[in-house]
């Protein structure tokens, strides 16, 4: 079914390979992990599977990737995507139209399949997928959850004998990522064809036959799932751990606590919070929690649920229609929010903008010794002064997020909020992330981390807060 | 409810996508071979009123400072040509200078009203169905989908940057010219670098290239906001030929 021969692969511009002397044979109906530390190779290889190596991606290629027995340099990426269905680390890298409806019926479209037949596949994958709220939202407008939800409900209705997974699981719930393991352990059922790439391991006992683990773009080690209850693998490779704690019981729900009692007046409070998009439902209706400083709490929920919503409006990025927020025992709003606050995205690539590492960290502000050295003293302590004359796009993943942590605590925040900051990241930059966050806590910040990676949250928070559904928090 | 031809309910909305499609490339072509500046202003004017009818006057002003500040820049430039080489011909900041400013605009107008009133779907459907060759339909839908991925990046930069407390307004730009320039553009040509790249493979591995499916626009029949459209285009075009031609003659 795939056979790749003696393959190396290097970028270009790059002398080191991503890819160095790979050979795998994967049969008909096999389910495959492919795992290993961050920047060891997993997302080239499966770029090499799709044929956007060499087709989109340029750079020196040997040896041979055949897909159903086709040589993937004899045909075309659409030729190939009609046997290998892939779903990317960004999801949104994959849509062509703006609404999800379109996006799902798409494929079918055109393939010429009747409107009818289109209509009844669209509307039974996006109740398996739990889309059919969103079915006629803007993909923009999307929380990231419901991307890939998207991304992989048009997966499903491409009907591809092979399908190749990037992180599938970088953003969804609980609840999702079980129904996920469900839907493919069928497709593994029907005879197809499943190559998973994740560094989140939990979810994949049920169907996998055999892991790859890579290193350094070699495939270091191979065998069944059981090799990875092995601690010496999972300590060479700083792989994550196989189980999780599903419930977050062990968590105290921040709502629970006394407003001045519990949190000795250092605390963040929102009264009575009210707010609803301009062409949507109500996300918020009089909702009040009480945040205790020096704490790290976790902002979980279902996909689409609004947590990116509240981070957004407790750092004054979005207007409340209604309620208060208090923080340190003073009613603040809009600006003056967005002073005390820091705020880490998911996507790096829209808030790194300068040369170096060290410029980066005092763009717009001002030249004198104090923040030179507040910079210095910040870079240190997330692990980056090694980087601080390097050009911040060619970071790693993991370094890049450190770096844009770094430009938040640049401000000094009261409340530091980050939104999926481990997303992509291997059990050794988790660790890397975790330790931060805890440190940070612990010099008085409230820090809030909207997260479905269950082991920083079991790891790291003392609380959690629960948004409910999209409907209304209440 | 699948092949609806449009993004919201307004006139332009409900207008089908090949009647714009059409009405765009008639004028792209026209507005190449056009030059007195009565016609392109009549072009430019009757445009500029097509796409208000989308009220994204945001994403209209936004547009339009750019192109303003393009002109400022090839103004002063031609005006230091102009002094730097006079008598040799250099610096003219005539009406020609305008030229291929109005003809950008009016192209950007009517892809505009593509890009935020049709489906994407429609839009590969109806450009399949005038059987144009792939060379030209794959960029063109390519084009007119990265103009909302643009938009949200910029949303996105700009959200990033007030979170850094960093302000970009005119004050800043005359103080630090080359921060805000970096602050702005890097971010913004990097997204746009990757997006464009994102799309072309989108698109390639959904078999946009591939698709035969050609017939489904064939039975769409023309709605009276087609005819008001189709109308007034071709009166549009014939007082924009007459002024071209009465100002030759």
């Amino acid at each position: 079914m795939i056979e790749i021969k003696n393959l190396s692969y290097s970028y270009p511009f790059s002398d080191t390979k991503a890819l160095e002397d790979i050979n795998l044979e994967i049969k008909k109906g096999e389910a495959v992990l492919i795992t290993g530390p961050s920047g060891c190779g997993k997302s080239t290889l499966s770029r090499v599977l799709n044929g956007l190596i060499p087709h989109y991606y340029l750079g020196d290629l040997e040896g041979s990737v055949r897909v159903n027995n086709i040589d993937n340099s004899e045909r075309q990426v659409c030729e190939i995507a009609k046997d290998a269905g892939s779903l990317f680390q960004d999801p949104e890298q994959q849509f062509f139209t703006l609404k999800v409806r379109s996006e799902l019926s798409l494929i079918n479209e055109i393939r010429g399949d009747e409107p009818d037949d289109i209509k009844a596949k669209v509307e039974a994958v996006s109740e398996k997928y739990e889309l059919d709220k969103v079915l006629d939202s803007s993909i923009f407008t999307l929380s990231e959850g419901e991307k890939q939800k998207t991304a992989l409900a048009s997966l499903s209705l491409s009907g591809n004998s092979i399908v190749v997974l990037d992180e599938p699981t970088a953003n969804l719930d609980y609840e999702s990522t079980e129904m996920l393991a469900s839907h493919l352990a069928d497709l593994k059922k029907e005879g197809k064809t499943i190559i998973v790439v994740d560094h989140r391991l939990y979810w994949l006992s049920s169907f996998i036959d055999t892991v790859y683990i890579m290193e350094n773009g070699q495939i270091a080690e191979k065998g069944d799932f059981s090799i990875l209850e092995s601690d010496r693998i999972v300590g060479k490779y700083g792989l994550r751990q196989l189980s999780v704690k599903k419930e977050f019981g062990f968590l105290e729900e921040v709502s629970s606590l006394e407003y001045f009692g519990a949190v000795s007046g250092k605390s963040l409070a929102v009264d009575n919070l009210n707010f609803k998009y301009k062409k949507g439902k109500s996300v918020f209706h009089d909702y009040s929690v009480r945040i205790p400083s020096g704490s790290v709490c976790a902002v979980v929920g279902k996909n689409g649920a609004g947590k990116t919503t509240f981070a957004k409006l407790l750092t004054g990025l979005l207007k409340m229609k209604d309620g208060e927020i208090v923080l340190n025992g003073k009613a603040e709003k809009g600006k003056e929010l967005l002073k005390k606050s820091g705020v880490v995205f998911q996507n790096t690539d829209h808030q790194l903008y300068m040369k170096t590492v060290f410029e980066e960290l005092t763009a717009g502000r001002k030249k004198t010794t104090e923040e030179k050295n507040k910079a210095e003293m910040i870079l240190d302590e997330l692990g980056l002064t090694d980087f601080k004359e390097r050009h911040p796009q060619s970071l790693s993943g993991g370094q890049k997020q450190r770096l844009v942590i770094a430009c938040s605590l640049m401000k000094d925040p009261d409340i530091l909020i980050l939104d999926e900051p481990t997303s992509g990241l291997d059990g050794k930059n988790l660790s890397i992330i975790k330790n931060i966050l805890k440190k940070e806590a612990r010099k008085g910040r409230i820090i809030l981390i909207i997260t479905h990676d269950y082991e920083l949250i079991q790891d790291t928070c003392d609380y959690k807060i629960e948004i409910g559904d999209r409907e209304e928090t209440t | 409810m699948i092949f609806q031809n449009t993004q919201g309910d307004g006139f332009i909305h409900r207008v089908n996508v090949l009647t714009k499609i059409i009405l765009s490339l008639i004028l792209s072509v026209l507005i190449v071979f056009l030059h007195q500046k009565e016609s392109l202003y009549i072009f430019f004017a009757a445009s500029f009123i097509y796409a208000g009818m989308l009220k994204k006057f945001k994403a209209m002003f936004v547009y339009y400072l750019m192109i303003l500040v393009m002109f400022s820049i090839s103004l002063f430039f031609s005006f230091l040509m102009g002094k730097i080489m006079s008598g040799h011909g250099a610096g003219n900041n005539d009406f020609s200078m305008l030229v291929p400013f109005l003809r950008v605009s009016v192209m950007s107008n009517i892809t505009m009203v593509i890009a935020f009133s049709t489906t994407m779907d429609s839009l590969i459907n109806s450009l399949k169905y005038l059987r144009l060759p792939s060379f030209i339909y794959f960029p063109l839908i390519v084009i007119i989908r990265f103009i909302p991925s643009f938009i949200n990046d910029v949303k996105h930069i700009r959200e990033s940057l007030k979170v850094r407390n960093i302000s970009i307004n005119f004050l800043t730009i005359i103080i630090h010219p080359f921060l805000s320039v970096r602050l702005l553009i890097v971010p913004a040509v990097i997204r746009a670098l990757r997006s464009s790249d994102e799309l072309s493979i989108a698109a390639d591995i959904k078999g946009i290239l591939e698709s035969a499916d050609t017939g489904r626009y064939a039975a769409v029949k023309p709605k009276r906001e087609d005819f008001v459209v189709g109308v007034t285009a071709v009166l549009i075009i014939a007082a924009g030929l007459f002024a071209e031609r009465g100002i030759l003659s």
